[in-house]
């Protein structure tokens, strides 16, 4: 999933890892947001170390159940701050 | 708003690849009206039950494998489901009494209400369904007592307002330790926008779909994101529901007018709530129209009339000049409800007669000046409608009328009169208000010494998350207002819920007593 060409973000069934990409020099962070079907969320991977760089991380999906996630360009602060998110995809460990 | 990038989309359609593609041989030769597309487990927003009679209840599910989704179809293809559903007399489905099956189908965004009739008065039942090779949740259920039926005993919780984003749903833990009879929610089981409070940093969750719902695909996203939470599927699994809407399950302050909800909004709105409620099909809404208002009767002991206060409502007023709150052609009800309920007042089949409802209707007037009116959202804001009702209690000689509301986010107790400025008239009923699930009163002072003196028939208040809980009996009605320590944490280790306050009232003698 790609906000306008500044992050990518994806979701790897196989074993319910985030891989999240910033692919602009921007002076944003790419994060990945994403709900879990607990009710829970958003929760967020952060790849905050500029242009080409990514980050994956494995997150708490159990086999069989769902995420919810959109990619997001923003900054790291509390509360985070977003400057735009794609659209939300819906997928399933594996 | 991004673009969606092939790769993950193709990532992210792979599972459902890899569910097609483990079908036999054979059955990738039919047709896909024969068989539908393999689907993940559908059962995401749990079962529920509602609207007990003595002879059957509504059993509900939506089936919905991927519930946030913006579209509004829950992840579902565009194919008609079979769901086999079962009632027993025993949870491990031994003693099956009810069975069959429904069309799950797109136009109701999957969603599934059975009304199984023949049943047993005052008889619990469990009940599942079954499709696409998935078994849901268990739920629990029960039939009213018949008609005359002597009751001993009733306890129902009831509570209201549970913005997404303003906590957890703590509250129904308190409510599934309870273990009631009976589950009444009395609106904003929704809200049709983000939270706006100021304290937002103790929001501890965000909607994942945050537009305003405009559309049907929106309301249905929000729906979807609500039943997700585990607290509320297991009070909803737990027992019979009643269920009224308020405001936001539409928007924000909206009435039988056109201004501030179109009629296409209302349209949308109404759709939605039905395919998420476990209300009978009496209440399958025609368009912007929707039968929601509705009578329950728990044996010879409690009768619930379901009011709507927001469908046929006059628009609300503003200002403080009394002349438009008095108008007695303004109606909180409409006609036809009032006509209805003041007819029903002629029956007394019970010792309790509840009224469930969305809006304050004892007054509240801070300066005790009658020359100057407020809330006019609230039953103040059409004190003619309210003097019909409480003047229809008094001719017909309704027995321990009780008025149980929602919508102001605090607990309140207070006792009726058909005149408040008269300090001394005769209370006719009492009032228990829900505070809210979630929805804050951030800012909302407690009311002081002057307030009180000028609205003496208004016992407690209270600025904290919970519900109410009433124990009713043929000599009694207990009700324990129930607050929850923090909503902005998830650790039940962190986690007070115990009652605040008690009151009864003893049948036959008007007016709260405090425990």
């Amino acid at each position: 999933m790609r906000v306008g060409v500044r992050a990518e973000g994806l979701f790897r069934s196989s074993d319910a890892h985030f891989v999240v990409y910033d692919t602009n020099a921007d002076g944003s962070s790419a994060v990945v947001q994403y709900w879990l079907a607990t009710g829970a969320g958003p929760f967020y991977v952060w790849a905050s170390g500029g242009q080409g760089t990514s980050v994956d991380k494995a997150v708490a999906v159990p086999k069989g159940s769902w995420v919810f996630y959109k990619t997001c360009t923003g900054h790291n602060t509390s509360p985070p701050t977003f400057a735009g998110c794609s659209a939300g995809l819906t997928d399933f460990a594996a | 708003m991004g673009q969606v990038n092939r790769r993950s989309v193709l990532l992210g359609g792979l599972a459902a690849v890899t569910a097609a593609t483990a079908l036999p041989s054979w059955a990738n030769a039919r047709t896909a009206a024969a068989v539908p597309p393999a689907i993940h487990d559908p059962f995401q927003l749990g079962i529920a039950s509602g609207d007990p009679l003595p002879d059957s209840v509504v059993l509900w599910t939506r089936l919905a494998p991927a519930p946030l989704n913006a579209d509004g179809f829950g992840g579902m293809p565009d194919a008609t489901y079979a769901v086999d559903w079962e009632l027993a007399t025993d949870e491990n489905f031994a003693s099956v009494v009810k069975s069959g099956s429904v069309d799950a189908v797109r136009a109701s965004a999957h969603s599934v209400h059975v009304e199984p009739a023949g049943l047993d008065p005052a008889r619990e039942y469990f009940y599942r369904f079954k499709t696409a090779g998935y078994i849901s949740p268990v739920g629990r259920t029960r039939t009213a007592p018949a008609a005359g039926a002597a009751v001993n005993q009733l306890k129902y919780c009831f509570t209201s307002c549970q913005h997404w984003e303003e906590g957890w749903y703590h509250s129904y833990k308190g409510v599934v330790r309870d273990d009631p009879d009976l589950v009444l929610f009395l609106g904003d089981y929704i809200y049709e926008k983000p939270s706006g409070r100021v304290k937002s940093e103790l929001n501890p969750r965000r909607l994942a779909v945050p537009q305003d719902t405009t559309t049907l695909a929106l309301y249905r996203a929000r729906h979807g994101q609500h039943k997700t939470d585990v607290d509320l599927k297991a009070a909803h699994a737990l027992a019979p529901w009643l269920v009224v809407f308020d405001d936001h399950e539409v928007m924000n302050n909206w009435n039988g007018t056109t201004s501030p909800a179109p009629a296409a909004r209302k349209t949308a709105a109404f759709q939605a709530f039905y395919e998420h409620m476990p209300i009978r099909s009496t209440a399958k809404p025609n368009g912007a129209s929707i039968q929601l208002y509705r009578q329950f009767l728990w044996g010879d002991l409690a009768r619930f009339h379901m009011m709507d206060t927001r469908q046929f409502r006059s628009a609300q007023v503003t200002g403080t000049a009394c002349g438009p709150y008095r108008d007695p052609a303004r109606t909180l009800t409409g006609t036809a409800q009032e006509q209805w309920l003041l007819k029903a007042f002629e029956t007394h089949p019970a010792t309790w007669d509840f009224l469930g409802q969305q809006v304050f209707f004892a007054q509240r007037d801070g300066d005790g000046n009658n020359t100057t009116c407020e809330s006019p959202d609230s039953w103040d804001g059409y004190q003619a409608s309210r003097d019909r009702i409480t003047q229809g209690w008094i001719d017909r000689q309704v027995p321990n009328p009780v008025v149980l509301t929602g919508d102001v986010h605090r607990h309140w107790a207070a006792d009726l009169r058909k005149d408040y400025y008269d300090h001394s008239d005769p209370i006719v009923g009492s009032e228990l208000v829900t505070t809210s699930v979630t929805s804050n009163s951030d800012g909302a002072a407690p009311p002081d010494a002057a307030w009180l003196a000028n609205n003496p028939h208004v016992k407690y208040c209270k600025g904290e998350r919970g519900y109410v809980r009433v124990t009713a009996t043929p000599a009694q009605m207990l009700a324990d207002f129930v607050v929850v320590s923090d909503t902005s944490v998830n650790d039940p280790a962190k986690l007070v819920i115990k009652t605040d306050k008690s009151f009864v009232v003893n049948a036959g003698s008007k007016g709260l007593q405090a425990v």
